[in-house]
């Protein structure tokens, strides 16, 4: 194999913010279970979450006047690779989410502190994070599937925090379990929807859809696609009248857990439905469907 | 109309019988009262969306998306489409570590209410709130 | 057809078997059949998947939860018209999506013309791996995968906290769980032919895994069937000998220290690529002057932190679930 010459210009710091924006808790995750010390669990996740904020604060500024930030995980174009793209909108959701996690966290260290054994301390704060993490990863990608798997993520680590409420009342565990069983059904159903979407472009891409899906708006299988992505997200943000789960699990989880969850996972999600229904389908789409009835 | 052809009806019959696995999964998963049938449910609708998906990618008279070992395309060869395969594998992987939470969630259920049964814990919630708000409305202190 | 035919046999006896033995077995049952339909459509990897996952480990994770909890469903009372509406009308609006989809089986349709083929042709002069699944799963969509151990993590300390080591400290009415007997672990200690069984059969599995995670590039497999397939390895062995033994070969800290390294092993592939000036998990980086060679040996680290994850959870959440004291006894399987 010949040796070939590659034309490529390194990147710069500033280049790869989207990409650090979810890295910066993703990584300390795990190193706080590795390094393994309760002390150093809490300033870790406190300056991750801190950093994450920081960067949130640069990308809005760069996106504010409209502009659009796109980064190519693995230096794979899209459709091809996944992309990630940063633009007013979902910049304010980083900055939020981010924002709330590092006003919580503060706040998070009494409360875990007297409310759970010393054991699981070290492991709440990873678990802390990576439930940010989801929440970012699914705010900033392009990517449909990616979509599902950073929104599980974010889910599995709520069932977990939700359920540490159980030292104080054991009936944060059937809300945890609810949750989970409902969480995963609507998961599931986002994925039967995406299939159906894919199915009838071939791709994952979300400016790639929305392209492909002009015109094949009268697709029964587009417009059933749509319906589950809708019904899916509408069971893991419980918009009425797919709600009922809810209120247990934000009164039995720990208090910081409500106060994060509360102000953050709603609200990702919210954005991620905006988004499918404005950005992937366009208002035609819609318009299409009242006019239908 | 070319709903009724029987190209039409060999075509889909796939797709209607996934549809039969995923619906009984998902009865299962709510019309149970046993937590670890609901987990098992669970796994069944899970499982009927994977080969859903899987069902997407194949090609007729295609071949598995493995390249002879010289690493050659050949366009004469037709492969199935490789990307549902890998989406299925996130989503299986995925669905494992959901089934792995549940199920401790389930332990840890069974110690506290010493039930997995959905009813009996419902029972079991419903007398303890209520006790406690009859001990707060009586004596004016909690237990 | 006939596979059809079983499937649905398995999913509806589901539904009225009392047994949580059975039920559990007909799960595993379930994932085999579904297991062999995919390799009927092309998909081997997620067949081997499907097989170790759905009838290996969860079968296991599910039988340990019964030990813990209750065998027989209670007759419930529970209204059956609310679900059933519910899942026809979710039938029903999946039958009318499929009206408008293409028939099963043709090469006209967008995902057979879209970005599917664009992978096949590209791979080739991309990545030189023949396995197109290992390098859309490791390369063009790692991130995903990254993704995904990451699930895999937060289940693992997830289950850490919720049923770790720590024995139960409940209300003191409770007797009845503290007089079953603990020695479940040495039952096998009798059974010669299984001990000696499973010392030959453990050090295959462990062989077989590391063939499955290195040669994931060439043949269907790669990381996180090794990982699984290495824990059934500890299990089997956990199983036969007894907990404390597996615990002194492989033991928890070890198995915790390995769970976050898997992950930092992945995301720190990436970060050195993007020390290097380039994209995120952009394994050009790793040898420049070679992308492909990058690519290959680039899979092959994410794989290997893959496994390694995957090894520790699995080995961590049995541990979890072993170490907690049965509330069944023997006798009443």
């Amino acid at each position: 194999m010949a040796t070939q010459t590659v034309h490529h210009t390194a990147m710069t710091l500033s280049d790869h913010l989207p990409i650090l924006q979810i890295l910066i808790p993703f990584i300390a995750a795990p190193l706080i279970v590795f390094i393994g010390q309760r002390k150093l669990a809490w300033p870790i996740a406190f300056i991750a979450s801190a950093t994450s904020f920081v960067i949130a604060c640069l990308l809005l500024s760069k996106v504010i006047g409209g502009g659009i930030i796109s980064y190519q995980i693995g230096g794979w174009a899209p459709p091809l690779g996944i992309e990630y793209r940063v633009d007013a909108a979902n910049a304010f959701v980083l900055f939020l989410v981010t924002g709330i996690a590092t006003l919580v966290l503060p706040y998070a260290r009494q409360s875990v502190g007297s409310e759970m054994p010393h054991k699981t301390q070290t492991l709440f704060y990873a678990l802390f994070l990576l439930c940010m993490t989801g929440l970012l990863g699914v705010t900033i990608t392009a990517d449909a599937f990616n979509v599902f798997v950073f929104l599980e993520i974010s889910s599995l680590s709520t069932y977990v925090l939700i359920a540490q409420g159980s030292y104080r009342d054991r009936r944060a565990l059937t809300a945890a379990f609810n949750y989970l069983i409902m969480g995963t059904i609507g998961a599931t159903f986002f994925v039967i929807g995406l299939g159906f979407l894919y199915m009838a472009t071939g791709t994952l891409n979300m400016a790639d859809l929305a392209d492909k899906l002009t015109g094949q708006y009268e697709s029964r299988t587009v417009q059933a696609g749509f319906a589950f992505i809708l019904v899916g997200m509408g069971l893991k943000v419980a918009i009425f009248p797919l709600h009922f789960w809810l209120p247990n699990a934000y009164t039995y989880a720990p208090s910081a857990v409500t106060t994060f969850l509360a102000a953050t996972a709603t609200k990702v999600a919210i954005y991620v439905l905006l988004r499918f229904v404005f950005s992937v389908f366009q208002p035609a789409f819609l318009a299409r469907k009242s006019k239908f009835k | 109309m070319h709903f009724f052809t029987s190209e039409f009806f060999f075509g889909h019959i796939n797709y209607w019988l996934f549809i039969v696995l995923m619906m009984t999964g998902l009865y299962i998963v709510i019309g149970k009262g046993n937590l670890v049938k609901k987990i098992v449910g669970l796994n069944i609708f899970q499982t009927s969306v994977f080969m859903f998906y899987i069902s997407m990618g194949k090609i007729s008279g295609g071949t598995a998306p493995i390249f002879p070992l010289d690493g050659k395309y050949d366009p004469e060869i037709a492969y199935s489409n490789p990307l549902p395969h890998v989406l299925i594998l996130t989503a299986i992987v995925v669905g494992i570590a959901t089934t792995s939470l549940g199920l401790a969630l389930i332990i840890r259920i069974r110690e506290e209410y010493h039930s997995i049964e959905e009813e009996e814990i419902t029972v079991i919630e419903d007398t303890v709130f209520r006790s406690e708000h009859l001990v707060v409305a009586s004596q004016g202190e909690p237990l | 057809m006939a596979l059809f035919s079983m499937l649905a046999v398995t999913a509806l006896s589901v539904v009225r078997t009392r047994s949580l033995f059975a039920i559990v077995a007909l799960s595993g049952v379930f994932s085999l059949l579904s297991a062999l339909l995919f390799i009927t459509w092309d998909a081997v990897d997620v067949a081997f998947t499907e097989a170790a996952v759905g009838a290996g480990i969860s079968t296991v994770l599910m039988l340990g939860t019964l030990a813990l909890t209750s065998r027989a469903e209670k007759i419930s009372h529970k209204s059956k018209t609310i679900p059933l509406l519910a899942v026809v009308l979710t039938g029903a609006a999946m039958f009318y999506g499929t009206l408008d989809m293409p028939n099963f089986g043709s090469a006209d349709t967008p995902v057979q013309t879209h970005v599917g083929p664009d992978y096949l042709t590209r791979i080739p002069e991309d990545i030189h791996v023949p396995n197109a699944v290992t390098a859309i799963l490791a390369s063009y969509r790692g991130y995903d995968t990254l993704g995904e151990t990451a699930v895999v993590f937060s289940a693992g300390i997830g289950v850490l906290m919720l049923i770790s080591g720590l024995r139960r400290r409940r209300r003191d009415e409770d007797t009845e769980e503290d007089t079953s007997d603990t020695g479940g672990d040495n039952l096998m200690r009798h059974h010669l032919i299984l001990r000696v069984i499973t010392k030959l059969l453990v050090g295959t599995i462990f062989l077989f895994a590391l063939y499955v995670q290195f040669h994931g590039d060439y043949s269907p497999g790669g990381g996180f069937q090794a990982g699984v397939i290495m824990a059934v390895g500890f299990i089997i062995y956990g199983i036969v000998f007894s907990l404390d033994k597996v615990k002194l070969v492989f033991p928890p800290w070890l198995v915790h220290k390995l769970v976050a390294f898997g992950v930092l092993l992945y995301a720190g592939t990436g970060v050195y690529s993007m020390l290097m000036g380039y994209g995120y998990l952009d394994y050009t980086a790793i040898d420049p002057h070679h992308p492909s060679h990058g690519q290959h040996l680039g899979i092959l680290i994410v794989e290997a932190g893959v496994g390694i994850t995957v090894t520790g959870v699995m080995v961590a959440v049995y541990y979890a679930f072993a170490s907690r004291t049965p509330v069944l006894s023997d006798e009443e399987w």
